[in-house]
């Protein structure tokens, strides 16, 4: 198991909820998510997010419209489902959960460190 | 000058240049390749392609601006590489794919295939270069002959790597995104020149007819067993080229065959012999020339079987240029050496020597010869033509075999004629070599001995020395010829017509017509009689 694959498995969770966080504001074009997305620095390159699109789409969590743009053809508009409202509000709580228990976690180990280090 | 290219993508119209088109397509067939297997795939791909069309269109002012290659990469760089969504495809499982080891697998390898791929996917699997399994295969056609069976049956049951993943499986390289755009990269170059080369060739047509297409298949039947024969070739040219130069270093220098192609028991020793014959120069030049002479073309043979197995068309002129002069350098060594060595044969000279033997008691002389050949190490001796050379302690010993035979003689006398022969530079030098010719005979009474060998004296070289002994035998008189004159007697003419080797252990008399075993002209009688038993 190395870094690189746990922050990726971490980031693809936090992705997902940080799609369906953005969509519950109100509907958006894809660009706006990415946009969004990364002004937080939460992605890199744009080729991640539609696969994640895709996925929450098929299992229920978003869906889409076509709108008309300004220039060029039409593109897809996301909206957050009845489902995905509910699926957002169930990962909120269990973000809330995980915060505070890694948090407490962290705490408790940077400080056992901390003494570690003044008991030298 | 560049060409480009119109394109849609997603609604939009774009101008592109050539190569910066190349590395799109590229970058999309990638990821096509990386969503295929996967639910809604074909619809991520295409959410990307809409967002890539987004980019430029933000980017050009208008349908004929053109995209660069500079575009591209920056779209790419934006949008991330394949590999970049990898650790997001995977569905939460990623852990358990790393850990699967991956297998290697047979396939026949339709890339590096010369027949059927077999043996390219054989040396996928083994990983070694298909080269020497082919070898291997023409190796046991020459030995066995069930190399064509087990390639058939190879051929028969390996199925051939179609898909990228398989092709990868083959090589046992890891699926993963990197390595299938590795692949995927390759076929589609070998895929674009196929179609261009057969787009530029004449006879592409579209061919639909059952006839059609019967002749092409025979065409490719005959094209491979035309490859098939041509490998077989090349192998023999290998296998041969490789035989004789071993042979050939062998002999130059560890002076016998290699055990493995020497026919029989006998050693050939050709060290031996360049110091048995006189050189003026060093043995050295002698083996070197030889080497040239005989090894370039062995080498050449090699090389170009090589070249058809290998299939490189390297043809540099360097090499060929030198060979060649250095096989004339080398003919020419031999040549000179040869003549060197043949000057030393031009003349000859003899010196006749004569002995009465008439004074003994009985009317029959026995002839025995004395072995003193056995005085000799057989195992450091050979033969060479009449001579017999042996190596004792680093030094040559080389000695001939006389030749005996019996004539009439004319003067009621009997006596015995030694003519000593031999060949050199000059007939001075010629009859100085015959000087160091040591032969011995002696005579008892009515015993005769003959040294079965005569000795070449001191450092003295091969000069085509000989000795040769005529007994002049009145009529009437006898001879008996004891089994150990077989070694030296040549040639005796005689009334029976008798061999040689049958001429030994019998009493010969001579009589008007030659030497008869029967001298009363009455073989029906008793011929038993003439037989002596020396017991």
């Amino acid at each position: 198991m190395d870094i690189e694959n746990a922050t990726a498995q971490m980031r693809k969770g936090v992705l997902e909820f940080s799609i369906l966080s953005i969509l519950s504001r109100n509907d958006a074009y894809a660009s706006d998510i990415i946009n969004e997305l990364k002004s937080v620095n939460l992605i890199v390159v744009e080729g991640t997010l539609y696969p994640l699109l895709t996925r929450q789409k098929n299992y229920g969590l978003l869906s889409y419209r076509w709108e008309e743009s300004v220039k060029g053809p039409p593109r897809k508009y996301y909206k957050i489902t009845e489902d995905g409202s509910q699926f957002l509000a169930k990962l909120d709580e269990s973000w809330e959960q995980l915060t505070k228990s890694v948090n407490k976690i962290r705490v408790t180990s940077k400080n056992a460190q901390k003494n570690e280090t003044s008991d030298l | 000058m560049k060409k480009a290219i119109k394109i849609h993508i997603s609604g939009y119209v774009f101008t592109i240049d050539e190569d910066a088109y190349d590395k799109l397509n590229d970058w999309t067939q990638k990821i096509s390749e990386q969503f295929k297997d996967e639910e809604g795939g074909a619809e991520i791909v295409s959410d990307i392609e809409a967002r890539v069309a987004e980019l430029f269109s933000e980017k050009m002012k208008d349908e004929e601006t053109v995209i660069t290659i500079e575009e591209v990469n920056e779209i790419i760089s934006i949008m991330g590489m394949a590999e970049d969504f990898s650790e997001e495809t995977t569905n939460g499982n990623s852990y358990e794919t790393e850990r699967i080891k991956f297998k290697k697998r047979l396939y026949r390898d339709d890339d590096n295939a010369f027949i059927g791929g077999v043996c390219g996917g054989l040396g996928n699997y083994f990983n070694v270069d298909a080269v020497y399994i082919r070898l291997a295969f023409v190796l046991l056609v020459l030995f066995g002959g069930f190399g064509p069976l087990i390639y058939l049956i190879l051929w028969i049951i390996t199925p051939k790597a179609k898909t990228a993943a398989q092709k990868l499986e083959m090589k046992g390289e890891r699926v993963n995104v990197s390595n299938i755009e590795k692949t995927i990269k390759e076929e589609f170059e070998s895929v674009r020149k196929n179609i261009i080369r057969q787009t530029k060739s004449d006879s592409y047509k579209n061919v639909s007819s059952g006839i059609e297409k019967l002749i092409l298949l025979i065409f490719k039947i005959i094209k491979v067993v035309f490859k098939v024969i041509l490998y077989f070739i090349a192998g023999m040219f290998i296998f041969f080229g490789a035989m004789f130069l071993i042979i050939l270093l062998g002999l130059l220098f560890f002076g016998t065959i290699p055990h493995f192609a020497s026919t029989s028991g006998d050693i050939f020793i050709f060290g031996t012999i360049l110091e048995a014959i006189p050189i003026s120069i060093s043995g050295f030049w002698a083996q070197l020339g030889l080497i040239i002479v005989i090894g370039i073309p062995l080498i050449t043979l090699i090389y170009a079987g090589i070249k058809i197995i290998f299939n490189f068309k390297t043809n540099n002129k360097i090499i060929g240029i030198t060979a060649t002069t250095l096989w004339f350098i080398g003919l020419f060594l031999s040549l000179s050496i040869g003549l060197n060595i043949a000057g030393n044969y031009k003349n000859d000279n003899q010196e006749i020597k004569s002995f009465n033997i008439d004074k003994t008691n009985s009317d029959t002389l026995y002839l025995e010869s004395k072995i003193i050949s056995e005085e000799y190490d057989e195992d450091s001796q050979m033969d060479l033509d009449n001579y017999l050379i042996t190596k004792e302690k680093g030094k040559l010993k080389i000695t001939g075999h006389p030749d005996f035979r019996i004539e009439q003689s004319y003067d009621k006398s009997t006596s015995l004629k030694l003519k000593y022969k031999s060949k050199g530079k000059s007939r001075r030098n010629a009859l100085n070599n015959i000087t160091q010719i040591e032969y011995n005979w002696s005579q008892k009474d009515s015993l005769i001995t003959f040294d079965d060998i005569f000795k070449i004296k001191g450092e003295q070289k091969i000069y085509g020395q000989e000795v040769e002994m005529i007994l002049y035998l009145p009529v009437g008189k006898s001879v008996y010829l004891s089994p150990s004159m077989e070694e030296i007697i040549f040639d005796i003419q005689n009334v029976q017509n008798m061999w040689d080797n049958n001429m030994t252990d019998k009493i010969w008399t001579m009589t008007k017509d030659g030497l008869s075993l029967y001298p009363n002209e009455k073989p029906e009688k008793d011929t038993e009689s003439y037989d002596i038993d020396l017991d």
